[in-house]
């Protein structure tokens, strides 16, 4: 594995008109990842840098970069960072350079997790291009709402010559987006061994949506999303009934695509459904995402310092899944682990213990114990030899498993 | 052998079912309890016991007519005919009412023989069936 | 030999015979009755003694496969059977009328096949009623059986793979569960 994933700013769009938005989001999705500033776009008031009206009161944490979209007619804020409408794509990337430049210097005088995202519900939202029709120009109807979106750019940062990734990807470098978000996103499906040897395809624009996911997911709030993918496939997502729909199967949609984009809404309750239902359960499609994503490392919002257990076990029965999977639920329904720990218990490596706990993480399916004094827990490792074992090593080899 | 209402919710058979016990305890005074069950384990007419054991025992009756006729089928030796259970102060023998699906089970104390048991149980069943099959007609 | 007895319990037609069917390398020893309660389940015919099937593993070990009546006025048959039973896999049809009252009522009758070792539940027939969702089912073991982590899966008795994904999920967590509870004695 020589990649790690780049570090990415949250934007948040709070107070725009749909029409704003939706040009914001164009824009960065036109052009932002050729300027090297990739930003993920939500309509969240706790995003990394926000851009507010400059007419509306509005005071941002000191961890954010605020940005003013200051209106015709009305005047700029001194000292702070605005754009000016008409909105121009080149205004915008080199603002949003500046914001960067602005929480890097940050994050390195503070040690500040560099993304973080909150979402809230906008009602109304402007439609979106999903047939490649500019948001909010000449779209009469939102006939799809869109909150967020996001152009990931798969930008391959080499790992350090001991092989250590990016602080970025460090569990420990992120808060927990224990809130809410919009923006959704695809991934793969894992599964303790089997498909973890081919994890290392995964772009890491898919970490990104991982994170999207993620924070759509604790939002709770009613949301549907689209995710792109460079070769056009699409997967199109309703989180209120927890299904999505893919035209082909997850497996088939491509791993290391470099241009990948998530477009998500807030809808209300009783909106008819995005996907054709029953359509597939939304846990195969964190399970694929979500063990795949991160390459091999925690994911964001995990600390490695806690522990975990599993709320309820996978449904391995719709989930393309390993025998080691069973062994590894079974270890994490049982009692609380680390990823050593659960390397250590269910027989398997630790890289696929950590890749585990992301997608179950992302399923929602695990409780924390955040109690640092709770002793480390060892296991006997499971009989190896040849014919050994107890009846699960028997049976699985019984049914060729 | 199509049955418009299941026998144990057909006041016909169930009548039939109670004329056939009151005749098979005359005949045999070693006689301690019999029932008629479904196939399925639902009692249509009982002589002595509870309403609650007259229900368990059609429900057991039921089981093992069941596990007879598996052994018979693994066996390959065609239909079991009847099941008899000897006790130490008496024993069970149960039959199917043939062409139907129902089951007559008897319990009978230890003073009577089996030849002699097995013969009313084979006749009450017969008599069970003539009735229904005339009903039906 | 070791025999490892795996019971198949649930409400009436929710496919018990049919799992064992999937799973069993042997023809699958069956009692069967017609039918006459099509109120409760409108099929042809239903289970009244017991359902047999078995896994030969290898020359010490055999998994014998055992379905009990879903209708309780067998539940003689129950009492007998979990005897020797090391595991259940509970299967209840989404379609029932109120199958989280069902999951409640099988809990209450073979919940004790957790302690001699492992349950799992699978969810049928979801493809006909799509609710109540397993988180339902999850929460609902929680109420009745806390500190228990029981496996609920949606399944279809027909498919061989889902079901021994249910089978091979019993037995490692039985195994787990031996291995953890070895090791906190240990430690203590």
């Amino acid at each position: 594995m020589g990649f790690v994933t780049k570090a990415r700013h949250s934007l948040g769009l709070v107070g725009l008109s749909p029409i704003e938005c939706a040009k914001i989001a164009t824009f960065i999705e036109s052009e932002a990842e050729d300027a090297g500033c990739p930003w993920l776009v939500l309509h969240s008031d706790s995003c990394d840098a926000l851009i507010v009206p400059s007419d509306v009161e509005f005071s941002a944490d000191p961890y954010q970069v605020l940005i003013r979209l200051v209106r015709f007619g009305n005047q700029p804020i001194d000292g702070e960072l605005c754009i000016t409408t008409p909105l121009s794509a080149a205004e915008l990337i080199n603002i949003l350079k500046k914001a960067q430049d602005n929480l890097s210097t940050r994050s390195r005088s503070n040690d500040v997790a560099p993304m973080k995202v909150k979402m809230e519900d906008w009602g109304a939202v402007p439609a979106n291009d999903r047939h490649h029709v500019p948001a909010g120009f000449g779209t009469p109807t939102p006939h799809h709402m869109t909150n967020g979106s996001a152009a990931l750019k798969t930008e391959a940062w080499p790992v350090t010559a001991d092989g250590s990734p990016h602080p970025a990807t460090q569990p420990s470098a992120m808060h927990a987006p224990v809130q809410q978000p919009h923006p959704v996103a695809p991934p793969q499906p894992v599964t303790a061994n089997a498909s973890h040897g081919d994890a290392h395809e995964f772009s890491a624009a898919w970490d990104q949506i991982a994170v999207a996911l993620y924070s759509i997911v604790q939002n709770s709030a009613p949301a549907v999303a689209e995710i792109r993918v460079e070769n056009l496939d699409m997967i199109r997502i309703d989180f209120r009934f927890r299904a999505y729909n893919s035209r082909i199967p997850l497996e088939q949609v491509a791993a290391n695509g470099s241009r990948i984009a998530i477009r998500s809404t807030l809808v209300e309750a009783f909106r008819p459904p995005i996907v054709n239902l029953p359509g597939e359960s939304l846990d195969k499609l964190f399970w694929f995402i979500g063990s795949q994503a991160f390459h091999g490392t925690g994911a964001p919002w995990l600390k490695p310092e806690d522990r975990y257990r599993l709320r309820r076990w996978p449904n391995f029965t719709e989930l393309n899944h390993a025998v080691a999977d069973m062994r590894a639920a079974a270890a994490i329904g049982n009692c609380f682990l680390n990823a050593a720990e659960l390397a250590s218990a269910a027989g398997i490596s630790v890289e696929s213990a950590t890749r585990t706990l992301n997608a179950y993480s992302l399923m929602g399916l695990l409780e924390i114990q955040t109690d640092k004094t709770a002793a480390p827990a060892t296991f006997k490792p499971p009989a190896q030899k040849e014919g050994g074992g107890g009846l699960f090593s028997k049976l699985r080899t019984k049914l060729g498993l | 052998m199509t049955e418009q209402v299941s026998a144990h919710k057909d006041p016909v058979v169930i009548a039939f079912a109670n004329e056939v016990l009151d005749g098979f305890s005359d005949v045999c005074r070693s006689l301690r309890y019999a029932t008629f069950l479904t196939d399925d384990g639902f009692e249509v007419a009982s002589i002595a016991g509870d309403e609650k054991q007259n229900r368990r025992v059609a429900s057991m009756a039921s089981s093992m007519q069941a596990l007879g006729d598996a052994v018979a089928k693994d066996l390959r030796i065609g239909g079991a005919e009847y099941i008899i259970i000897a006790a130490e102060t008496g024993y069970v023998i149960q039959m199917r009412v043939p062409e139907h699906a129902m089951v007559l089970a008897a319990h009978f104390d230890a003073a009577e023989t089996v030849g002699k048991a097995l013969s009313v149980v084979r006749l009450a069943a017969s008599n069970m069936r003539t009735l229904v099959r005339d009903k039906a007609a | 030999m070791a025999e490892h007895v795996i019971l198949f319990a649930g409400p009436m037609g929710a496919g018990k015979t049919t799992a064992i069917e999937s799973l069993s390398e042997i023809e699958t020893i069956r009692t069967e009755a017609t039918n006459t309660d099509r109120e409760t389940a409108d099929k042809d015919t239903t289970t009244v003694a017991l359902d047999y099937g078995e896994i030969t593993v290898s020359d010490e070990d055999k998994v014998r496969l055992y379905g009990v009546p879903g209708q309780r006025r067998f539940n003689f048959m129950w009492t007998i059977l979990k005897e020797r039973a090391v595991g259940l896999i509970l299967l209840v049809n989404n379609d029932a009328a109120d199958p989280i009252e069902e999951l409640d009522a099988f809990l209450e009758e073979f919940g004790e096949l957790h302690e001699k070792g492992g349950i799992v539940v699978c969810v049928t027939r979801s493809d006909v009623a799509p609710t109540p969702y397993l988180d339902k089912y999850a929460e609902r073991i929680r109420e009745v059986m806390p500190g228990r982590m029981i496996p609920v899966f949606t399944a279809d008795a027909r498919n061989a793979d889902q079901m021994r994904t249910a089978l091979m999920s019993l037995i490692a967590n039985i195994e787990m569960t031996a291995m953890i509870a070895g090791n906190q004695e240990r430690a203590a």
